[in-house]
């Protein structure tokens, strides 16, 4: 019975107890709904899609169907990709809440928070509803990923913009509530897209199948854009939007680092994720998306050198690491798509840990920014070796997660003969060792000492991160169990002696070239300060062409008016002059003028008659 | 610890605060560098299954150079993007350029003075260092 049920019913259920509840119970309700959703789906979809029989076959399960306006709504459709962010999602979800229990049990023994001006700078004060909404929200995206058509994906689409803006609002500070509009409005924007595009698909093959995208239209794959027509470029628009493609990846900067320390932890698993599944779904071999990755993996590693802000630092790692996904589905072979979704895995793992042990800081002091940490491994050691262990698979390090997922994706560009994007990926994996793998662990905990002496995080933020960074060393130890879960038929090994030490001399060399930097002071400060992006179109020069068109047509309508006033009011005073009291029309003419006008007239007529 | 316990400096006293303990911290990190560079010749020996243009040209120690030079790289053009790019802190809110004079730039909830000792040397080096580049 329980197995016909989709996925984000318990959910959806389970916020609704968690709203009707308090104290134990609520935590219990929050830990006990992604266990047992896990359970479930290991038991039915999992035991249909994934059974060992099926290995090899494109195995697709439809369980639950609904009638609208002669479309078949599939609300429950499992297969083996689907299933692999099910059983992700379920996982965030259960680490998400594990490490949001404390919420509204009051300021953390220890916290030096209320140092900060902000007045609840640790989001205690709306637990009850950021729970609800991330239980909403992890409903949502698992109704987004078990979809079997646009209409459906588009409901769970804009339920994960509804559910997750409220993370960002939970914050309670003005440029959250500012950043939250902004965040829902671009998702929404995002969702309006996906509508039109599913639609205009719809009317063109009369399907509103959530599958290939570009194939569907072309007839093969990899026809590329152009052929695929604007359906499809409205849907990967939509898609995009939600991955952070470049010049729509500001979302995930901004709201990220205002959302509250667990609402971050939340953000960070689903959206982005969900777009990747989407676009692994959907685009599959379009080789734009080879360039787009790329560029996403490139400009995000400089921000990330000059940013301040700790949580904002990966949100441009954020980006970064999607890039590496959305290349690795723009290559399209199996190798590249098992490599996409598999560090799709790995990443909300290890940046789930990060987020996680940056939002510790920020519980215990209040303080996200460079400028204003550091020294943190003496009172906090142990957020401090686990947030080592997150910024270690990040880096992709041997026996941590990036280094067995992150491979595929490179091995392919090279077995693909995309040699250039290989070295600008290899690069850009530079460029995370840099911003996540040495700068957030070494200004948060190391570097100059700011004095702050606080205590290490709650019991279950600790619980929390030592479960993220436990899966980071067990994905990254024995890879073949993530492995028999990825979507297609591949034989890969992340561990030869070559890969070990080229990696492992990448990464010591680039941390070289860190120590040089910092002892040559050539490594750039933290400032206290923002550094433009494409951001500035909306936050600065929309506003400001909104506002200066508004004043132009003002000024011109003023100016317009006024003239046609002065014109109707010289024409009125001229009207006047001739019809007024005083006017030659309205003048009261003797009756002898009338006879001399008559008698001229006669007169002109009798010359015509008699010359003419 | 005290309530007001971050404001001694003093206590505890970590290992960066030892430049002995750093030292050796960085020896050993250097060796794990010399190691590594010398691994190039275990390399020498096994087959690359997929080898990049850049490798065949290059032949040798491809990766080491590729991750120091991307770092100096990474960073000597994220400065001048920088000094293009950089405004205050409050540009979206209606500030405007960044003023170096208003920015204190790394600050410690303790006093100067007592701070000897602290951060230096070695991975501490940088956040003096830091404050010394501005």
């Amino acid at each position: 019975m329980l197995g016909s049920a989709p996925p984000f019913v318990l959910f959806f259920l389970g916020a609704i107890v968690v709203a009707l509840t308090k104290g134990t119970l609520r935590k219990s309700v929050l830990l006990s709904v992604p266990l047992l959703g896990l359970v479930n789906l290991f038991m039915t979809a999992g035991a249909d899609v994934g059974a060992p029989s099926a290995i090899g076959e494109s195995v697709t399960h439809v369980y639950l169907t609904l009638e609208l306006l002669g479309y078949e709504l599939q609300l429950y459709r499992a297969d083996k990709l689907s299933l692999l962010f099910g059983y992700l999602f379920h996982i965030a979800a259960f680490l998400g809440f594990i490490y949001a229990l404390h919420l509204g049990d009051g300021i953390p023994d220890g916290s030096v928070a209320s140092e900060v001006e902000e007045e609840d700078v640790i989001g205690n004060s709306s637990a009850g509803m950021q729970h609800v909404s991330a239980m909403l929200y992890a409903g949502s995206a698992l109704g987004a990923v078990f979809a079997g058509d646009f209409i459906t994906l588009f409901v769970f689409w804009e339920l994960l913009a509804i559910t997750s803006a409220f993370l960002v609002w939970a914050r309670n500070s003005d440029q959250s509530y500012g950043t939250g509009f902004r965040y829902l409005i671009i998702h929404v924007v995002s969702g309006v897209l996906l509508l039109s595009g599913a639609m205009m698909l719809a009317h063109q093959t009369g399907s509103i199948e959530f599958g290939h995208v570009a194939g569907e239209l072309h007839g093969d794959e990899g026809g590329g854009l152009a052929a695929a027509g604007l359906p499809a470029l409205l849907l990967l628009i939509a898609f995009g939007i939600k991955a952070g493609f470049p010049l729509a990846h500001n979302w995930i900067t901004e709201a990220y680092p205002a959302s509250t320390p667990t609402g971050t932890v939340f953000l960070s698993a689903f959206t982005t994720k969900v777009a990747v599944y989407a676009l692994a779904r959907s685009f599959g071999g379009l080789d734009e998306l080879i360039w787009i990755g790329t560029a996403m993996t490139f400009f995000p590693i400089f921000y990330a050198v000059l940013e301040n802000d700790l949580r904002r630092v990966l949100g441009y790692s954020m980006v970064n690491q999607i890039g590496f996904m959305v290349a690795g589905i723009g290559i399209g072979s199996a190798l590249a798509m098992n490599g996409a979704v598999a560090h799709a895995f790995a990443d909300v793992i290890f940046k789930g840990l990060l987020f996680m042990s940056m939002g510790a800081v920020m519980t215990m002091t209040g303080r996200t920014k460079g400028t204003d940490l550091g020294g943190l491994y003496k009172t906090m050691p142990l957020t401090a070796t686990l947030c080592i262990v997150g910024a270690a698979a990040i880096s992709a390090f041997p026996l941590f997660s990036a280094f067995v997922t992150k491979s595929m994706i490179m091995v392919a560009a090279i077995e693909e003969h995309h040699y250039i994007v290989w070295l600008f990926m290899l690069f850009a994996s530079a460029g995370v060792l840099e911003h996540a793998g040495i700068k957030i662990p070494f200004f948060a905990f190391f570097a100059h000492d700011s004095g702050i002496r606080t205590k290490e995080p709650p019991k279950n933020m600790l619980t929390a991160m030592s479960l993220g960074a436990v899966l980071c060393v067990l994905i990254g130890v024995f890879p073949g169990v993530l492995y028999s879960l990825l979507p297609f038929e591949m034989d890969y090994h992340p561990y030869d002696t070559r890969h070990v030490l080229t990696q492992l001399q990448l990464l010591c060399f680039g941390a070289l070239g860190f120590i040089t930097l910092m002892k040559t002071g050539v490594y750039p400060d933290e400032k206290r300060a923002v550094h433009i992006d494409a951001e500035i179109l909306y936050r600065k020069l929309g506003p400001l062409v909104v506002t200066s068109v508004g004043e132009f047509v003002g000024r011109v309508d003023n100016t317009v008016r006024a003239k046609m006033v002065g014109l109707l009011g010289s024409a009125l005073a001229g009207l006047s002059r001739i019809h007024g009291q005083v006017g030659p029309l309205a003048r009261s003419w003797p009756s002898g003028n009338m006879v001399f006008w008559v008698s001229l007239s006669l007169a002109v007529y009798l010359l015509f008659y008699l010359f003419f | 610890m005290s309530e007001h316990g971050h404001h001694e400096v003093k206590s505890p006293v970590g290992w960066m605060d030892r430049p002995a303990k750093v030292k050796r911290l960085f020896m050993l990190f250097y060796a794990i560098c010399a190691a590594l560079f010398l691994s190039e010749f275990v390399l020498m020996g096994t087959e690359n299954l997929h080898p990049h243009p850049l490798e065949e040209r290059m032949g040798f120690f491809v990766y080491p150079v590729y991750g120091f030079i991307s770092f100096w790289f990474l960073v000597l053009l994220a400065r001048p993007m920088r000094t293009l790019l950089i405004r205050s802190e409050d540009y979206y809110e209606g500030g405007g350029a960044y003023d170096p004079s208003s920015d204190p730039g790394h600050v410690s909830t303790h006093s100067q003075g007592s701070d000897e000792g602290m951060g230096h040397p070695g991975i501490g080096d940088p956040g003096s260092e830091v404050t010394d580049a501005r």
